[in-house]
């Protein structure tokens, strides 16, 4: 409970330091992070408290698998009823407890890890019902109705792992709400949905720049963007096979199986997208970085490469794997740039194996034999080592140059 | 946590409880008030009939007429019902709802060009799927809200109400 407060007041004192100009934003992001996150003042060791908040979200995970699974089960010796009324009594008694554990008795850590298993009891229990009266499993109402009881609980316990659930359940609705979408699901259309996840990843992108700035949500900042990330250039590899554009030219999606709905849900996503990119840039407005520009810079682009996916699938052309390889080939670089820039590990630690699945996918995709797309390999490569080189000649300057003015002073 | 994040949190927890009691309620209801018919399922594929513990059920009434193949997927039908035997049969098809005398059905076209009710899932106990595998004969009982809502009330497997203790042979279907 101290904790807690003493979070929340330091949370509160780094916004008015940074906004009477005392320290800079990420002056404050450090000072949070360093009495915040895993602080071993507040309490332990910052690793040993890592260990507890894992160890203890893997038991509530494994204990929400167990629930879900017994109820899978559908055990017909229980009445309908009994069943019912031990999920509607069951779940909230789960979020009860984890309030007490975490919030009274100051284990934060495990209660917040007991609150996560009431938001998968509480998915449970929208499955039981729905198994209860014969509703399909993938009827696309359940999980976005799952999706909207635990957003919210997200940004009320500040809990990661409950962003992280969020997100799931985020995506996956997406997924489901797909047969409404697209309702008649072929091979040839499905593949119109690659540039709406491309703009939900795009959407995701932008709340994790949003809430960056803001002391309340910045702890989810850092989640979103990698989901974000993730899912944009799982789109972009999705089209970056060559098989997968010579059969498109023989059979085309046809756009008219797309519903209205569709096309709402890719405006909104996208609107808010530019919307949370802006307030952003409001929130920067005093102590400008030119950090905004990289990301509404970035949320650009990946509007650009759905368009480009939507064209492409609209007329073809069994070339446009080429674009979308130089596409990622991009995305990686930026990736890369952006963390070094500002000083973003996560970002480098997600282009690198994003860049290591393309280039082996492609390896394996050609063989061996082929000399043109060899050249362009060894080309690739040449630019990628000359890329690393200059970036390891900037970073040695770098810190030398900090190390310097550290001296001096 | 703050005593306003603390009454938010329980809104929350509250607002997902009722969340449950209203989805709940509403099958419910439809189940219990609604006008009750039985279906005849279609004959499908064996190997696809049964995915993991529930059943996949094909209904009679769910072929479209030939005037109305080319409706686009997800457009609402709706199928007027006349009892013919032991079971209801389609009458008439439209895209419009029928007069609340009728007695009918709201569907929407579904992929090969067939017609999805919302009823086309049967969950079974673990291990019991056999039992609608094997049957000789599979009809719906069903539960018709007054918009043609549709919600699976009872199967009868060749004629008797699925019962899951016939997994272990106590019971014998005839």
């Amino acid at each position: 409970m101290a904790q807690d407060e003493f979070a929340s007041r330091l949370s509160e004192e780094a916004r008015q330091w940074v906004a009477d100009g005392i320290i800079t934003a990420e002056q404050a992001e450090a000072i949070r992070n360093r009495y915040v996150s895993d602080s071993p003042e507040v309490g332990g060791s910052a690793i040993g408290n890592r260990v507890v908040s894992v160890i203890a979200i893997m038991g509530a995970a494994l204990i929400g698998l167990g629930i879900i699974a017994l109820i899978a089960a559908n055990w017909s010796e229980i009445p309908k009823f009994a069943k019912l009324a031990m999920m509607v009594v069951g779940t909230p008694a789960i979020y009860v407890i984890g309030w007490f554990v975490g919030y009274r008795f100051g284990y934060l850590r495990i209660g917040t890890a007991i609150l996560l298993l009431g938001a998968i009891a509480f998915g449970a229990s929208i499955h039981l019902v729905a198994q209860t009266y014969h509703v399909p499993v993938n009827h696309p109402n359940l999980l976005p109705l799952w999706f909207l009881g635990v957003v919210p609980l997200a940004y009320i316990t500040r809990s990661r792992p409950m962003m992280g659930l969020s997100i799931i359940l985020f995506l996956t609705a997406g997924g489901f709400r797909a047969q409404e979408w697209v309702p008649d699901v072929t091979d040839e259309e499905i593949i119109l949905m690659v540039p709406a996840f491309l703009t939900l990843g795009a959407f995701l992108f932008a709340a994790g720049r949003m809430q960056a700035r803001f002391a309340e949500t910045r702890q989810f900042a850092r989640l979103c963007d990698l989901a974000g990330l993730l899912v944009v250039a799982a789109a972009i590899y999705v089209l970056s096979f060559n098989e997968l554009w010579e059969e498109l030219g023989e059979f085309r999606p046809s756009f008219a199986a797309l519903t209205v709905e569709y096309w709402l849900a890719v405006g909104i996503a996208g609107l808010a997208a530019a919307v949370m990119v802006g307030v952003a840039a409001w929130r920067d407005l005093g102590q400008w970085s030119g950090q905004i520009w990289w990301e509404a810079g970035a949320l650009a682009v990946m509007g650009l490469v759905a368009g480009a996916m939507w064209l492409g699938l609209a007329f073809g052309g069994e070339w446009l794997w080429w674009v979308f390889n130089l596409v990622m080939l991009a995305g990686v670089l930026g990736m890369i740039a952006a963390g070094y820039r500002w000083n973003r590990a996560y970002l480098i630690n997600l282009a690198v194996p994003i860049f290591a699945i393309t280039l082996f996918t492609r390896y394996f995709e050609f063989g061996f034999g082929l000399l043109g797309q060899s050249v362009a390999f060894i080309v690739a490569g040449v630019i990628l080592l000359a890329g690393g080189f200059g970036m390891e000649y900037l970073r040695r300057r770098l810190v030398r140059r900090i190390r310097e003015s550290e001296a001096a002073s | 946590m703050s005593r306003r994040m603390t009454i938010l949190l329980f809104a929350v927890v509250a607002a997902q409880v009722i969340g449950l009691v209203v989805f709940a309620t509403v099958r419910q209801v439809a189940l219990t008030q609604g006008r009750e018919v039985t279906l005849q399922t279609a004959p499908v594929d064996p190997r696809s009939l049964l995915q993991g513990d529930y059943a996949i059920l094909d209904y009679e009434i769910a072929e479209l007429p030939e005037w109305l193949r080319d409706e686009p997927p997800g457009t609402t039908i709706f199928v007027t019902l006349e009892e013919c035997g032991e079971v209801w049969c389609a009458y008439r098809h439209s895209t419009w709802e029928p007069e609340p005398s009728d007695v009918f059905i709201r569907g929407r076209v579904a992929d090969r060009r067939r017609l999805d009710f919302g009823i086309g899932t049967f969950f079974v106990p673990e291990g019991t799927g056999h039992i609608v595998e094997r049957a000789r004969d599979v009809k719906v009982v069903v539960s018709l809200s007054a918009s043609g809502n549709a919600v699976i009330k009872q199967v009868l497997v060749d004629g008797r109400p699925f019962d899951p203790r016939q997994r272990d042979g106590s019971t014998s279907s005839p």
